[in-house]
């Protein structure tokens, strides 16, 4: 008979005198945290970079996380949440990026032309969500790469359900509404870097 | 599929849907993974250093101290040095001028 794996509480507990603890709780979680936070930033360099900050932080004051109903990965998620927004304001200073870094799209064996094509909508869609305020995209996030019910995107955010589904529906109603809005912008041709296919990021707009 | 995107109706249905093909769970390069690990698990976070820790950096400040110590000796010694050995010709070239001839 195998013993039950520790949960993640008891993880956590021990992790402060015991660093293999925190090295199985960061396996379990990483790659969470690298999906939430990729599509919050937009490229794979920052979010490695914010990902290992996410978990040096959760490290260095493991010993201060206690139980409060919530699984443990919501406290990795509200730091992340934190260190993504801190990082939007201080980009928020400085110049605009373009995103060269697109999420893998297409199936191998498409056409190049059908493969581009989604790319491109997938660009513009991925566009559309980030220029969303920070919870609407932490929302989006959660329910759609991490498969979460609403339950569990409330215990992560710190809401009712009930709250969480209001806010769903507002979220796709403004989804909508940016997806006009670039859509109009590209076919004016006013949208800024968008002629040869990249999609700006972040322009002072992420982060609301 | 997703050239819903473009249409100018889109249903929460088909924003769901789209959304859903969209937004897939991304894999860090294993390269990351293992080296954020091998960090992590040798890092010491915010705690307090350990006693070797602090001996080994009072152990160099007082090196450091020494040497500057030192150095700053040595330099005043070769300024002095310096000083009295013009302070000494001087006297010779007076000594000379004033001797009886």
């Amino acid at each position: 008979m195998t013993a039950e794996p520790p949960d993640d509480l008891a993880l956590a507990r021990r992790s402060a005198g015991d660093r293999e603890a925190f090295g199985v709780l960061y396996e379990r979680h990483v790659r969470r945290i690298y999906s939430y936070i990729y599509y919050r930033t937009g490229n794979h360099h920052d979010a490695e970079d914010l990902t290992a900050r996410v978990f040096q932080r959760a490290f260095g004051h493991i010993s201060e996380f206690t139980d409060r109903g919530v699984p443990f990965s919501a406290w990795l998620y509200r730091i992340a949440h934190n260190l993504v927004a801190n990082w939007h304001r201080d980009r928020s200073r400085r110049p605009t990026v373009s995103l060269d870094d697109r999420a893998a799209s297409g199936v191998a064996g498409e056409h190049p032309e059908a493969q581009a094509l989604a790319s491109e909508e997938k660009t513009l869609l991925l566009e559309a969500v980030r220029r969303l305020p920070d919870d609407r995209q932490q929302l989006l996030i959660l329910k759609f790469v991490e498969r979460l019910s609403n339950i569990e995107v409330g215990q992560v955010m710190g809401r009712t359900e009930g709250a969480v589904k209001s806010l769903y529906h507002r979220t796709l109603t403004s989804l909508r509404e940016e997806l006009d809005h670039l859509e109009a912008d590209r076919k004016s041709g006013d949208s800024p870097g968008d002629q040869d296919g990249t999609a700006a990021v972040d322009e002072g707009k992420s982060g609301r | 599929m997703l050239s819903v995107v473009r249409s100018s109706a889109r249903s929460g249905k088909q924003l769901e849907a789209w959304l859903e093909e969209a937004l897939v769970p991304v894999e860090p390069s294993s390269r990351f993974t293992r080296s954020l690990r091998a960090r992590l698990v040798s890092y010491r976070g915010d705690r307090f250093a350990s006693i070797w820790m602090v001996l080994a950096v009072l152990g160099t400040s007082i090196l450091l101290l020494v040497a500057i110590s030192s150095f700053a000796l040595r330099l005043a010694m070769a300024i002095l040095g310096g000083v009295e050995l013009l302070s000494r010709q001087k006297r010779q070239r007076d000594r000379i001028r004033l001797r009886p001839t």
